[in-house]
């Protein structure tokens, strides 16, 4: 197969740091090409070169074979690259065949849009994918799966030579990523040439025919994905063995922390008794919307329960805002860092010290801002988080450096027990390995930890006990000498194969 | 090696955050030291201070809230019907000064209060809420003079604005200490703290355990109050209080308050450099008014500079995103 699209010695710069050093990819026309890699490894820089968005500092591109330069976007498009970022870009107040069409739309001889050949045009789109969506619905009342076709509809309108997608099943259950990789290869079949950017390896083997690993800005090498193993693929991502990544020594349970009973938070989620000890890790999985996160949401007092108890160090909690939980001596880890986790504009150690501000204050509220560094300096290199300095934006920092802050920021208000939601969201290998650790280490000096996943591998590695949930109940419990993926899933779709 | 060259940037950096409204202000007193020898004179320079003391005292509770959630729109109404009532009720229901002087504040925190509730109970925008409310404040302080002008002759309520304490005007020392106090409030309290974690994210303010709606609630009252204080000092400058009084003082407000880089999107800013936006504010208007320039240039410059200040932040901030 002939090249359709390749990069020679890419080098790109960001004052001062460099971002990608010599970057080779070469994709071949027709082929779903994989590009892996932890994150920070330079993926999407590569990408955004490629699509025209970042001008390269030294390298070449090559379409065909023959040297191209892309000086925005609009070139990109006139080779017929596109891409279609994690973060759509749909205009959520229009419709969906508004946005099919967007920036040329079908005009009628009054020279307004015409949007009988609009709509018509969109639904002829739609069912090339085998789609179908009513095209009149505004953009922000479809599923993320549908807005997900849209964005591809929209690139398909145009001729599609090679695409671009950036974690695409990110937002999609599993019923939807079967159906978008289905799309993905009969456009493949249509002779498009399609690179994805994924975390998840597993869909890299289902729908790659070859794999590109960045790892710090260069290649590591290409690969094709019927000769390379799972091992062996992260092992070129992280540069070493990660035989360790699970951390997981077993501890004596202590006291229980927290016990609640037939606790009932809403309709969707249902009498849900569980407990947690002291010195363990308890993780509660489940299928995407299981009802995880409204119960994490109700053990920190942020939804009100219904009815039922919690329980806390052997006493009622009654909540009303999360406050009380705080007080209490709990901590929560939310699912989405930065939507209700991190203070984007405020600085590191600020993000830090959020909870914990009365420590370093005297009675009429006044910090001590020696106390609150020292502090700070204890907890960042405790958890090594990695930052420049102090007054550094939090929102500069790297997402596994993120959610170290956000543990810092309750460990250093002495909590107890740490509920986390996906506590390894969106963080590179080697960070995830640190929190593993650093989990373990928790419940070693007695505090307890509740984890939320959607991971098996990570449940099954980090875990004392396991609970899952199917349908906003508790469907399984099982230790973790006795769990296994199958055990846990046959927990998990318990209530849907009645 | 690299870290010299990274403590150069940084240093550049945080000057151009920093250091530029002090070096505009020194660029300025400069300038107009040069052209008029009577600028850089004490009595002049108190002059300056007077006039922009009014807005000053309101823009340090503006800057408060506008870090927290949004702009407080009833600021300049607020002064208006604080300076109404305490003229009114002295002149015209014998009351003492200090009792007058309480009912004003106290209406204003109270308005200000409403505002909050408004805002926090119902989820209103600010603005929405602020700028309905200054209608109603404005309108309250009409009905209640019947729109006429009150003059003040209560020797008391003059103090506000005339009175010196060891030289200096008792509205200077109003202003000074309201900066001081706020400015040591949001910099070194567990209050000032929470003020810009509820800006910065309100979903994450809440989950940290911090009650978000308790401190945005009591940042509007304070706003009212300090607009309240604001207006017996407008009072006792101008020995008057009338009801159309300050009605575009929430601009200034507004005007010294994002000069001195308060974001719109909250979370950031600072009362210090609020109160560096406003002595820009004042020396460029007392400057012009030495060198005779018509006010209706004063009124141009001081849009002009707004803008030009706005996009300075702005090119700062992708020198920034791009580092």
């Amino acid at each position: 197969m002939a090249s359709i699209l390749s990069a020679h010695k890419i080098c790109k710069s960001f004052s001062g740091v460099q971002v990608l050093k010599d970057v080779e990819f070469d994709l071949r026309e027709g082929e779903i090409h994989g590009l892996v890699g932890e994150n920070g490894a330079g993926k999407s820089t590569l990408m955004k070169i490629i699509a025209g968005d970042y001008k390269l500092d030294s390298g070449e591109l090559r379409f065909e074979g023959s040297p191209i330069r892309l000086k925005d976007p609009t070139d990109s498009l006139n080779y017929g690259i596109r891409i279609i970022y994690q973060e759509f870009n749909l205009v959520k107040t229009l419709s969906v065949a508004e946005n099919i069409c967007i920036g040329d739309y079908p005009r009628n001889r009054f020279g307004t849009i015409d949007r009988k050949a609009m709509n018509a045009e969109a639904r002829r789109i739609l069912e090339q994918l085998g789609e179908d969506i009513d095209v009149n619905r505004r953009a922000s009342d479809i599923s993320v799966a549908q807005q997900q076709i849209v964005e591809i509809a929209k690139t398909m309108r145009k001729n599609c030579r090679v695409l671009i997608m950036d974690e695409p099943t990110a937002a999609l259950n599993d019923q939807e990523t079967v159906k978008l990789f289905q799309l993905i290869r009969r456009m493949r079949d249509n002779g498009a040439s399609i690179i994805i950017i994924s975390h998840r390896l597993s869909e890299q083997f289902e729908l790659t025919d070859r794999i590109t690993v960045l790892r710090g800005g260069c290649t590591v090498g290409t690969v094709n994905t019927k000769e390379v193993s799972n091992d062996r693929l992260v092992e070129m991502m992280v540069g070493r063995e990660l035989t360790e990544m699970y951390v997981h020594s077993k501890h004596m349970p202590g006291e229980v922390l927290l016990e609640t009973k037939n606790l009932c938070v809403d309709e969707q989620v249902r009498h849900i008794s569980l407990k947690v000890r002291r010195g363990e890790v308890v993780s509660v999985y489940g299928l995407m919307g299981a009802g995880q996160s409204q119960l994490a949401d109700a053990l920190f007092g942020s939804l009100r329960i219904r009815s039922g108890e919690i329980c806390y160090k052997g006493q009622t909690l009654r909540m009303k805002a999360p406050a009380d939980a705080c007080r209490a001596g709990i901590g929560y880890i939310t699912e989405d860092r930065k939507a209700d986790g991190l203070f984007g504009n405020l600085n590191v150690m600020e993000n830090v010290s959020a909870v914990s501000l009365k420590r370093y204050a005297g009675p009429a509220g006044v910090m001590s801002k020696r106390k609150e560094r020292e502090a700070f300096d204890k907890w960042v290199k405790k958890l090594n988080v990695r930052f420049g300095r102090v007054e550094q934006r939090i929102s500069s920092l790297s997402g596994g450096n993120q959610q170290k802050v956000l543990i810092a920021r309750w460990l250093s208000n002495d909590v107890d027990l740490l509920i986390m939601n996906l506590p390894t969201r969106g963080i590179d290998i080697g960070a995830k390995a640190e929190i593993y650790a650093l989990l373990d280490e928790l419940c070693a000096g007695g505090m307890g930890v509740l984890v939320f996943s959607l991971e098996m591998p990570e449940i099954l590695g980090i875990s004392d006990r396991i609970y899952v949930m199917c349908d906003g109940e508790i469907t399984g419990e099982a230790t973790s000498e006795e769990a296994t993926q199958t055990l846990l899933m046959k927990y998990a779709v318990a209530k849907y194969l009645k | 090696m690299e870290q010299n060259k990274s403590g150069t940037m940084t240093k550049l950096k945080g000057f151009l955050n920093d250091g530029s409204l002090l070096l505009v202000i020194v660029i300025l007193c400069m300038y107009f030291s040069v052209k008029s020898p009577y600028f850089f004179s004490f009595k002049n320079m108190m002059n300056m201070l007077i006039s922009v003391s009014v807005i000053g005292i309101a823009a340090t509770g503006f800057t408060c809230t506008l870090i927290a959630r949004g702009p407080d729109l009833t600021t300049g109404a607020m002064m208006a019907l604080s300076s109404c009532m305490a003229a009114l009720l002295v002149s015209h229901y014998d009351m003492v000064w200090y009792g007058a002087v309480l009912v004003a504040l106290g209406t204003g925190a109270l308005f200000g209060l409403a505002n909050g509730l408004l805002i926090t109970k119902f989820q209103i925008a600010p603005i929405v809420v602020t700028l309905g409310m200054m209608s109603v404040v404005r309108g309250i302080a009409f009905i209640f003079t019947n729109g006429i002008t009150i003059f003040i002759t209560e020797p008391h309520l003059k103090w506000f604005g005339s009175g010196k304490i060891f030289g200096i005007n008792a509205a200077v020392i109003i202003m000074i200490l309201c900066f001081l106090l706020l400015s040591f409030v949001t910099r070194n309290t567990i209050f000032g703290r929470k003020i810009y974690a509820c800006g910065s994210n309100p979903a994450a303010s809440r989950l940290a355990g911090i009650k978000v709606n308790g401190i945005v609630t009591v940042l509007f009252t304070l706003s009212g109050f300090l607009s309240a204080l604001a207006g017996l000092v407008l009072a006792g400058i101008s020995s008057a209080a009338l009801p159309s009084a300050a009605d575009t003082y929430n601009m200034d407000v507004m005007t010294a308050v994002l000069l001195g880089g308060t974001a719109l999107t909250g979370g950031e800013g600072s009362v210090v450099k609020t109160l560096l936006g406003l002595l820009i504010i004042g020396i460029i208007n007392n400057g012009m008014a030495l060198l005779n320039v018509p006010s209706y240039w004063q009124t141009l410059a001081k849009g002009a500079l707004l803008i030009i200040a706005v996009v300075y932040d702005r090119i700062r901030r992708m020198m920034q995103a791009t580092a």
